[in-house]
């Protein structure tokens, strides 16, 4: 084969991967609605460019700098992760193509790999780049300026993908090393943010120094090619088979459908997918605070204002239950996405308690006097938050993920209150109790409406 | 008695009108096949029989209830078996068969007469998304059976089953219906169709077009219908 042949067919291969992914978004969502998502973003860049001078006035540049970039990094990860690890309720698609065409596990997933880093880089980096440059007139923002900070995010996010890419590699060889190689991650993105480790990509963006460059892009080709080099040229799921733990767990639960899930629960990984995704961000978090309080001269927030976000971040355990399983066969039974819903809002709120309430008491060590408060807090905002996603989203969030309609209401009803109850929970007095009081009762007003309409919507699974 | 009555039905997919005015009755006690190519319409009618998915107009009655409405009633007398073989991720045959069961009221022991009825012992303990194609097709059938439905959709049954296991599912319809029971089959299989079936409707263009009952002559009548063109294109 010919350097030519071989050229063409790289890029054909992955240009079907690309059209996947984008016919798979449009398949969630209207065809107009998919070029709304890259509108909010340049919106919101051209806002934050435009009072980013601001934000440097109480916000030191490289603190600034390496938040920016670890969230991006976290972000890469965890798309990459939700690609990869949670492939088994995609069904049909080209990533499951190796068993039928003479193209190996390891190519499949490399395709994937690049797949996300441009189609994603795309759908979200490019408008941030076009959003800073748009705002040159009202920022004063130099070009070149811009084009170094938007390589750099680009360089984060990329290293995020590979770091993922890797992660699945590791998971398909052996369990021990996948979770090993995560604590590793976790330890150096902790150290990078306590600043004791130095995390290159922002490095470079801070001091410019075309070693960092070089250095973040070792790590990624490193990163890319140790995952390719440990993926299995074929993944076969092996056939699974359990003792019948189901009639066992209902005979307790006495709830069949809540029995079923808890099953799916333990089956599906969801606890570690949950650790992964919601815990780790949490202490990332708390760490975050721990910058914003040592570079303040005052406490900036409280064990109100954290139990807040820490509710808020706990929608993304509910995520991961709407994909556990194909619930198209229930459409045979006689149930209603409904029942599915209702029982994903127990389930959620049995883990978010298991995974929150030791975080809670922590957070609420230095404070006790709020420790009831902050659980009523926590838990008037997780119920919130969830009756609103199931209202929004219905059994399947995915399909919420790539809808602007949905992120936009979403948005509006998710972060106007989580606002209003942080603010007034960071220097809580007799106002800020009113405010509390009151934004609370609203909340508990529309998690109801929600619930109610959620019921009515939600009549077919399809 | 009519066990199906459709009046006037329209579905629209979007800008795709796919059931335009069907009309339909079928009693109580026959086997009642659905013919026809390729989306003409056969599961989109099914789904809207067993309340999957909502009608644009018309009038549609199973049982006498009105699935349009009360479609979880409906579910809860009839079974299905659709085209897609959709079964749960994490269950074990054993634990999915236990899990309907427990949805629709039944005793435990149904679990274990359906495993041995379908032959699906030693598939007791493997996850269902795990199994062969027939294998999951003989446990769908499974669990669309298990509480004795009066009336049964079919959508496309046969078509992941070896010989042996159509013989074997053919012999538990033909006893199924021998109890009076009611059976509406959508597939495009001519054979099968003969078969099986006591009256046949040939849907075309989301139309029933015609009702067969004397199916010496199918073949013939098939092909006038939906258009010697359509089926030997050269």
């Amino acid at each position: 084969m010919t350097l030519r042949t071989c050229s063409w067919m790289w890029w054909a291969m992955l240009k079907y991967f690309l059209i996947e992914e984008y016919r798979r978004h449009i398949a969630m969502t209207k065809r107009y609605s998919l070029f709304v998502f890259p509108a909010y973003v340049i919106f919101f860049t051209v806002m934050g460019a435009v009072f980013i001078k601001d934000v440097f006035s109480i916000f030191p540049y490289n603190k600034f700098i390496l938040l920016n970039m670890i969230s991006l990094f976290i972000y890469g990860f965890g798309v990459g992760s939700f690609e990869f690890l949670g492939r088994s309720i995609e069904g049909y698609n080209l990533t499951n193509t190796s068993s039928i065409l003479p193209i190996s596990g390891k190519k499949i997933y490399l395709y994937a790999f690049l797949r996300d880093a441009i189609y994603y880089t795309i759908l979200f980096l490019l408008p941030v780049f076009a959003g800073l440059m748009i705002s040159i007139p009202l920022s004063h923002l130099l070009p070149l300026q811009i084009s170094i900070f938007s390589l750099s995010l680009i360089l984060a996010m990329f290293l995020g993908y590979s770091a993922s890419y890797l992660s699945f590699s590791l998971y398909y060889r052996s369990k021990i090393a996948y979770i090993l190689y995560i604590i590793i991650i976790f330890i150096y993105i902790m150290l990078s943010y306590l600043s004791v480790t130095t995390y290159i990509v922002a490095e470079f963006q801070i001091t410019k120094n075309i070693i960092y460059l070089g250095l973040t892009l070792t790590v990624i080709i490193i990163f890319s090619l140790t995952a390719y080099y440990f993926t299995p040229k074929e993944i076969y799921e092996k056939r699974r088979t359990h003792h019948n733990q189901l009639t066992r767990l209902n005979r307790h639960v006495k709830k069949i459908l809540i029995s079923k899930e808890l099953i799916d629960v333990i089956r599906g990984n969801i606890i570690l997918k949950s650790t992964l995704t919601y815990f780790l961000p949490m202490v990332i978090l708390f760490v975050f605070v721990r910058i914003l309080n040592s570079i303040s001269s005052h406490n900036i927030y409280n064990a109100l204002s954290l139990t807040v976000m820490l509710s808020i971040f706990s929608t993304v355990i509910y995520s991961w239950l709407t994909i556990m399983d194909d619930y198209k066969y229930m459409e045979t039974l006689p149930l209603r996405p409904w029942d599915v819903i209702k029982t994903h809002i127990y389930i959620h709120i049995i883990l978010v308690s298991f995974i929150s309430i030791p975080i809670i008491i922590f957070l609420n060590y230095l404070q006790p006097q709020y420790l009831v408060i902050s659980f009523m807090l926590f838990y008037l905002n997780v119920f919130y938050l969830i009756s609103i996603t199931a209202y929004l989203a219905g059994y399947r969030v995915t399909s919420m993920l790539f809808d602007p309609e949905i992120v936009m209401k979403f948005s509006i009803l998710s972060v106007v209150p989580g606002i209003i109850l942080t603010i007034s929970s960071i220097n809580i007095g007799r106002a800020g109790e009113i405010i509390i009081a009151a934004t609370a009762a609203l909340m508990l007003l529309i998690a109801g409406i929600s619930i109610k309409k959620a019921k009515k919507r939600w009549i077919y699974f399809n | 008695m009519s066990m199906i009555y459709v009046k006037d039905l329209h579905k629209w997919y979007g800008k795709n009108h796919v059931l335009r005015g069907l009309n339909l009755k079928v009693k109580e006690g026959e086997i009642f096949g659905l013919l026809g190519p390729n989306g003409a319409g056969k599961t989109t009618l099914i789904r809207i029989l067993t309340g999957q998915t909502a009608a644009t107009h018309g009038i549609v009655r199973v049982a006498k209830i009105n699935p349009l409405k009360k479609s979880v009633e409906v579910r809860k007398i009839v079974g299905i078996v659709p085209e897609s073989e959709s079964v749960p991720n994490h269950l074990t045959v054993e634990e999915y068969l236990y899990f309907v069961a427990n949805v629709r009221g039944l005793a435990k022991s149904v679990v274990e007469s359906n495993i041995e009825k379908y032959d699906l012992a030693q598939y007791r303990e493997v996850i269902c998304k795990d199994l062969s194609k027939g294998t999951k097709q003989r446990l769908i059938f499974s669990a669309s059976l298990m509480h004795n439905p009066k009336l049964l959709f079919l959508d496309e049954p046969f078509i992941n089953l070896d010989p042996i296991y159509q013989r074997r599912i053919t012999s538990i319809l033909n006893r199924y219906i021998a109890n009076g029971n009611t059976i509406f089959m959508a597939t495009h299989i001519l054979e099968i169709a003969k078969k099986l079936c006591n009256r046949i409707g040939i849907i075309k263009n989301g139309k029933i077009v015609k009702i067969v009952e004397d199916l010496d002559d199918l073949e013939n009548l098939f092909l006038d219908v939906v258009g010697y063109a359509e089926v030997f294109p050269d």
